[in-house]
């Protein structure tokens, strides 16, 4: 009987040193993940759609240049990619896109 | 420190992710351990289910710092709806929409976990064999949503949890076919 409240007894004592280790291996890994995710955004803010540039490759922004075009529209989605659309007032208008990436 | 500072946020969120997925996974493979009955010389039942439900409530908690922290981004803001509604979100619609499957289902779960003693032991057992599908759609989520997701240290953790799972799924069947072989229920000589 003895025996057996030992064993109970040791068991519930490794259960406490598991929970330890998950909670400290948990704290430490969310700091260690932090610092990993700042590191893949490549010491800029690529990694996030916060920035202008998206970690999904180079931002490019067109710009539809286009000879009577009165309306442009700029839209910057969570990707990071940024595009500028000009909506041609005149289909038969000549074209010249701008690419800066 | 001024990348530190702006992305602090964002950096949150996603190591909170990745906190929660690793202990989903913690949690997921104690369970298929007292699913399959396995006999631990130095772990009895009670001892890997207080540790299972330890890994449920930690990664509860980062699930909580994933979440409530994006509401918090001020570039990407992603309102309460975005965050409880899939679909809503325009960021990744499909993979943000997984997560938010993977959370509410997770809730149900959590909910059904405590009215298991009013419920059928067999509705409770079936309905908790849907933590699987859980895992499955958070890691889904992770590899699709996280902007980490192409680095070696990311593939390399989500490798380690799906490989672990797989293999403790495995193990577990294995054991569930033993059991039910005749050879097992009456060994030889007796």
């Amino acid at each position: 009987m003895a025996g057996k409240e030992t064993r109970i007894e040791a068991a519930r004592r490794r259960v406490r040193t598991a929970r330890w280790t998950i909670a400290i291996a948990a704290l430490v890994g969310f700091g260690g993940a932090v610092g990993l995710a700042q590191q893949a955004g490549g010491g800029s803010t690529a990694a996030s759609p916060s920035s202008s540039a998206g970690a999904e490759g180079d931002a490019t922004l067109v710009v539809d240049d286009t000879a009577g075009a009165d309306d442009v529209e700029v839209s910057d989605d969570f990707f990071g990619e940024a595009q500028a659309t000009a909506a041609a007032s005149s289909a038969s208008a000549p074209t010249a896109r701008t690419s800066v990436s | 420190m001024t990348v530190l500072a702006d992305n602090l946020v964002w950096l949150t969120a996603r190591a909170g992710g990745i906190v929660a997925l690793a202990l989903l996974t913690a949690c997921v493979l104690a369970g298929v351990v007292l699913a399959g009955r396995a006999r631990l010389e130095r772990w009895p039942r009670f001892a890997v289910e207080s540790v299972h439900r330890f890994a449920g409530t930690a990664a509860w908690a980062f699930i909580g710092i994933h979440v409530v922290v994006l509401l918090f981004d001020e570039f990407a803001p992603f309102s309460v709806a975005d965050l409880l509604v899939p679909g809503h979100s325009g960021y990744r619609t499909v993979a943000t929409a997984a997560g938010i499957v993977a959370l509410e289902l997770l809730t149900a779960l959590a909910i059904a976990n405590r009215l298991k003693t009013r419920l059928p032991y067999r509705l409770w057992r079936r309905t908790h064999y849907l933590n699987f599908a859980v895992w499955a759609l958070a890691i889904g989520h992770g590899i699709a949503a996280g902007t980490d997701s192409g680095t070696a240290w990311a593939t390399a953790l989500y490798g380690a949890c799906a490989a672990s799972v797989a293999g403790a799924v495995a193990w577990r069947a294995l054991a569930a076919r033993e059991r039910r072989s005749p050879t097992a229920a009456q060994p030889a000589g007796r």
